[in-house]
């Protein structure tokens, strides 16, 4: 053979192996994995949608259901996009232009149904189906959406149902949704319990399988290979005319009331004002209001249940006073003397009453709410000591409460300081101002709520929740959560429970306000704020002897908690004991056995 | 006698060319089946039509087997001519189909003059080449050679049908190189392009250039040729390289990216992106023995459009596997490199230039389909030949089997010479 023949043969050998190799990479290395995308070329999965749970109240009223809506969608390789008379059809039938049709088809893959118009009235949606034999590609589409029932509000409890989008499609692919199989369009709680139990609501989908050409032709029907389990439905703690006449009563105040069961830790209403309608969002939101909603320094779409820190001012009084006396710094009947102000390397920490307590002993500071008998206390224990105990009583600590989104809050160290300020660069006097719940401490509402209801049991508590029952394929069940205590000593305890009666049942007491003939007890508290009037507090329990409601308010920029808080309280707890107190909650007789260690861990049946 | 005729004339038949090419046209013939048995009426019809193609290929081989190769070799520039003349004609009558003008209608079938192209410029390439009477390494011969190229390539891309136009172009290197034109003068040839390549490939990276400056450099010093060719070699690669940048930037986005997509074509995820994607899906799940005739559910579902003409070999992948496609390509290494060891030995220029244009236009259309298929090559619309459907296509290749038989058959004639 010549030379050039042989460089021809090689040059060709070398293609023939390049070719090969390649087939080899495509055929036996990967080839699971095409025939994993051949496969699903081929099928298409339908999805089967289950029904979203229901949500009842406390006393087993449906309040919360699910109603089909139509929309109707076009499939531009089937419908014919040259013939103007289709547009017109179509555009007459739904009120629409034309052009507006044209717009939303233009340029999306022409086997991909596009939604022309959602909400389509049922009896257009019955006519449509008459005439589309003799319009191709034009079809209609069921869509659950949530309807409420008219006796409620609670935007921020309830919470409302948002479409997925392309742009929050990726965060329904990770974490608990991994498994989930969301796709854009869908809608998923965006807020309150349809958020924090949205896997539990939605249920698992169902799947029909079909095979399908190219074009998405069905070529066979290879029938329900998977049935959808519908969602659970859920059971409320709360009452709904409890909730209203909260609602109410806050008026266009800003802040948030919570009113929780002592005994069980039920939330019988809880209020974040102000706040929306969420049946605004039913039909989805305008994008006008969605801004205003968004842009408004109200922030009406703000949860301050779960989500707003405040300083806990004189209410935290009770944590330092029961920091010192299980440290040993303190007993019952020391006495100190308040002159008006505290002095500590000449800083002056005033005590808000300017003429001074004189000689007082820990149940009274409690009752005038004595800012240097705890100055001095809190002086004694330290930062870190005061923060131990404070997150004891569950403040900056997450609750654990069936909301989502719920924040810490921010009970601070020496670390936080260091990390904040560096080291030494801080004034160690600034324990004094936490001692009486000022300075860089926050906590939410639903905090102080779970710690007065720790007050008013003596230590034993169940964390505040919204649901008592869930109900699964199976049956209904209750859910548990478990009683849990602080370890401090009962008398401590009581020792605050008499101050926190000597609040609001006598003449000395900065919460008299408060008072109502079945004996409450409580704190007022007023945490500064340098960006406008104070926020005012009032976190009491009633009845004294036999504890069922602890009551937290919050009033923002409201002042102090004595003049603003606390008679919102008695209002709210004169309601109860008038009004909500002797309805009997809904309780089924066919409990099934097991029970729900706390809905958010239970395991969705398979 | 006349048996006696037919007895000489099979037994001097070249059975390693033409087993192979009888081979995969009757797989070809499964495959269109496959690909069309589960489409429309119309589309189910191809399958006839190919049978029908095919059958009058053969006589057109047979007959062309019994043209004296010395009139061929003599009718070369008429036919060349012609060609030309067609396709100049077609340009300005034929008719338009899928947005290109190629074809003349002839009733049901329908006739391809740039598939006459390859045959004509081929042999008229050949035939001068074997009457010049200069050095075989004299530019002459790349001038003429490139001028008989260009001309149709240029007619043919205005179609447009750029994979037919490359088909007509790829033979030019490889004939002058038989020919007797050194590696120099093609790597002189070649060394712009991937000057151009390296520098828009790399991303106008300064390095990258210099470097292939440098190699090129080096191979020029190596050649030990005059100082003077070294230089004005070099001094084109420093000039094609600096203006590639500006060039490129003047070309409109449309226009880059539909260089892009061109280069690579999963970038485009609708159009030839989307076949290349479905092909690979293809042959990726055929595995190693394949699916099985008609069982495949990329071809049985019509995932791929026009399956049935260039992506035929995304068939063969899914429902035969990695063996078919093995098989496939042992088929035409057999008839390729039978192709080349004949041009080796037939002592005739004519006939051997016309082997080794025979042995390039089959290599080059299998390695740039298969190519295009597999996702490593741009989509260019090359049919896989003996297999993709296509009546001109077919016949356009079984007679230049009948060429290759010709030669074959009468190359111990040559031998006594």
């Amino acid at each position: 053979m010549n030379p050039r023949s042989i460089i021809f043969s090689i040059f060709l050998g070398a293609v023939w192996l390049i070719l090969l190799s390649r087939l080899f990479y495509l055929q036996v290395v990967n080839s699971d994995y095409f025939a994993a995308r051949a496969e699903n070329n081929a099928t298409k999965m339908i999805d089967q949608i289950p029904a979203r749970g229901l949500i009842f109240d406390r006393y087993g009223k449906l309040i919360v259901e699910n109603q089909p809506t139509f929309s109707i969608q076009i499939t531009p390789a089937e419908f014919d996009t040259n013939s103007s008379s289709e547009f017109e059809y179509l555009a007459q039938r739904l009120n629409i232009s034309p052009a507006e049709i044209r717009r939303k088809i233009k340029g999306v893959w022409p086997y991909t149904p596009v939604t022309i118009k959602e909400n389509v009235d049922f009896m257009l949606i019955a006519k449509l189906e008459e005439e589309m034999v003799k319009h191709p590609g034009v079809h209609f589409k069921v869509d659950i959406h949530r309807i409420y029932s008219p006796d409620i509000t609670m935007p921020h409890v309830i919470g409302y149902l948002n479409q997925i989008t392309e742009q929050t499609i990726g965060y329904f692919k990770t974490g608990d949704f991994a498994d989930t199989d969301y796709k854009i369009g869908e809608r998923t709680g965006a807020a309150g319990i349809e958020k924090f139990y949205e896997i539990e609501l939605r249920g698992q989908k169902g799947y029909h399988e079909l095979q399908s050409d190219s074009k998405g032709r069905v070529v066979k029907d290879l029938g329900i290979v998977k049935h959808p389990t519908d969602g659970y439905n859920l059971y409320l703690t709360i009452d709904l005319e409890f909730q209203r006449f909260v609602e109410t009563a806050m008026g266009q105040n800003k802040g948030s009331i919570i009113v929780v069961d002592v005994r069980t830790g039920e939330i019988l209403a809880a209020t974040s004002k102000p706040d929306y309608n969420i049946r605004w969002f039913v039909e989805g939101i305008s994008h006008e209001q969605w801004k205003e909603l968004n842009e408004n320094p109200d922030k009406p779409m703000f949860n301050r249940i779960v989500q707003s820190g405040y300083a806990p001012g004189s209410t935290f009084k009770m944590i330092t006073a029961i920091a010192a006396l299980e440290e040993g710094l303190a007993t019952p009947e020391t006495y100190i003397e308040c002159k008006g102000v505290y002095l500590l390397g000449g800083n002056r920490f005033r005590c808000w009453n300017w003429t001074g307590h004189g000689h007082i002993n820990m149940q009274n500071a409690i009752t005038h709410s004595c800012d240097v008998y705890f100055y001095t206390l809190a002086w004694e224990l330290g930062i870190n000591k005061l923060a131990k105990y404070a997150r004891m009583f569950g403040l900056g600590e997450i609750t654990g409460v069936d909301l989502p989104n719920e924040k810490k809050g921010n009970v601070p160290t020496t670390d936080f300081f260091d990390s904040r300020y560096g080291r030494n660069n801080w004034k160690s006097g600034t324990v004094v101002n936490l001692g009486i719940g000022q300075g860089e401490i926050l906590v939410t509402p639903v905090q102080i709520a779970q710690y007065i209801t720790i007050l008013a049991n003596s230590g034993k508590y169940q964390q505040p929740h919204f649901v008592r029952y869930a109900e699964d394929q199976e049956g209904i069940r209750k859910v548990v959560y478990p009683i849990k205590s602080v370890p401090v000593k009962p008398d401590y305890i009581d020792l605050m429970r008499r101050g926190m009666w000597a609040v609001v049942n006598t003449f000395e007491g900065t919460g008299k306000r408060a008072w109502i003939k079945w004996q409450a007890a409580g704190k007022t508290g007023t945490s500064e704020n340098v960006h406008g009037n104070y926020h005012g507090w009032f976190a009491g329990f009633a009845p004294y002897y036999d504890p069922e409601i602890a009551v937290v308010v919050i009033m923002e920029n409201g002042g102090e908690g004595s003049e603003v808080a606390a008679p919102m309280s008695a209002t709210v707890m004169n309601y109860y004991f008038n009004y909500i107190r002797g309805k009997k909650a809904f309780d089924p007789s066919d409990l099934k056995e097991k029970q729900f260690q706390s809905l958010r861990n239970a395991q969705l049946i398979p | 006698m006349v048996v006696e005729k037919i007895k000489n004339f099979l037994s001097d038949l070249d059975y390693f060319l033409l087993i192979p090419a009888l081979l995969l046209c009757g797989i070809g013939l499964l495959c269109i089946y496959s690909a069309t048995v589960s489409g429309s009426s119309e589309l189910q019809f191809n399958f006839t039509k190919q049978l029908i193609h095919f059958a009058i290929g053969l006589l057109l081989m047979f007959l062309v087997i019994l043209i004296p190769i010395r009139l061929i070799d003599g009718a070369a520039i008429l036919l060349y001519t012609i060609t030309v003349i067609l396709l100049i004609l077609v340009l300005a009558t034929g008719s338009v189909r899928y947005g290109a003008q190629r074809w003349f209608a002839l009733g049901p079938f329908s006739l391809q003059p740039s598939e006459i192209a390859k045959i004509a410029t081929m042999i008229c390439i050949a035939r001068m080449l074997a009457l010049s009477r200069v050095n075989p390494a004299h530019v002459a011969n790349i001038f003429i050679t490139f001028s008989l190229t260009l001309i149709p390539m240029f007619l043919v891309m205005k179609q447009p049908d750029l994979g037919t136009a490359l088909c007509i172009g790829c033979i030019a290197l490889p004939i002058l190189y038989w020919h007797g034109i050194s590696l120099f003068s093609i790597f002189v040839m070649f060394s712009p392009i991937a000057t151009v390549l390296v520098h828009i490939g790399s991303g106008y990276s300064f390095e990258a250039f210099i470097l292939t400056l440098f190699v090129i450099l080096m191979i020029l010093y190596f050649s030990k040729r005059k100082t003077g060719i070294i230089l004005a070699v070099f001094a084109l690669n420093i000039i094609v390289g600096l203006s590639s940048e500006p060039l490129w930037d003047s070309l409109k986005d449309y226009q880059k990216e539909r260089i892009l997509n061109f280069i690579e074509p999963e970038r485009d995820t609708q159009g030839s992106g989307y076949q290349v994607r479905q092909s690979k899906i293809a042959i990726g799940a055929g595995g190693f023995s394949g699916k099985g005739l008609m069982e495949g559910t990329q071809t049985q579902l019509k995932f791929l459009p026009e399956q049935h003409t260039d992506f035929i070999f995304s068939v063969i992948g899914e429902e035969f596997g990695f063996i078919g496609a093995v098989v496939l390509l042992t088929l035409f290494g057999i008839m390729i490199f039978r192709l080349i060891l004949i041009a080796d030995v037939v002592d005739d220029k004519f006939a051997s230039l016309t082997l080794i244009g025979i042995a390039t236009l089959f290599s080059f259309q299998v390695m740039v389909n298969i190519g295009m298929t597999t996702g490593i090559m741009p989509v260019t619309g090359i049919p896989l030949p003996f297999l993709s459907y296509g009546g001109t296509a077919l016949w356009t290749n079984l007679c230049l089997m009948g060429i290759a038989l010709n030669i074959s058959m009468r190359k111990k004639v040559y031998d006594i010479h």
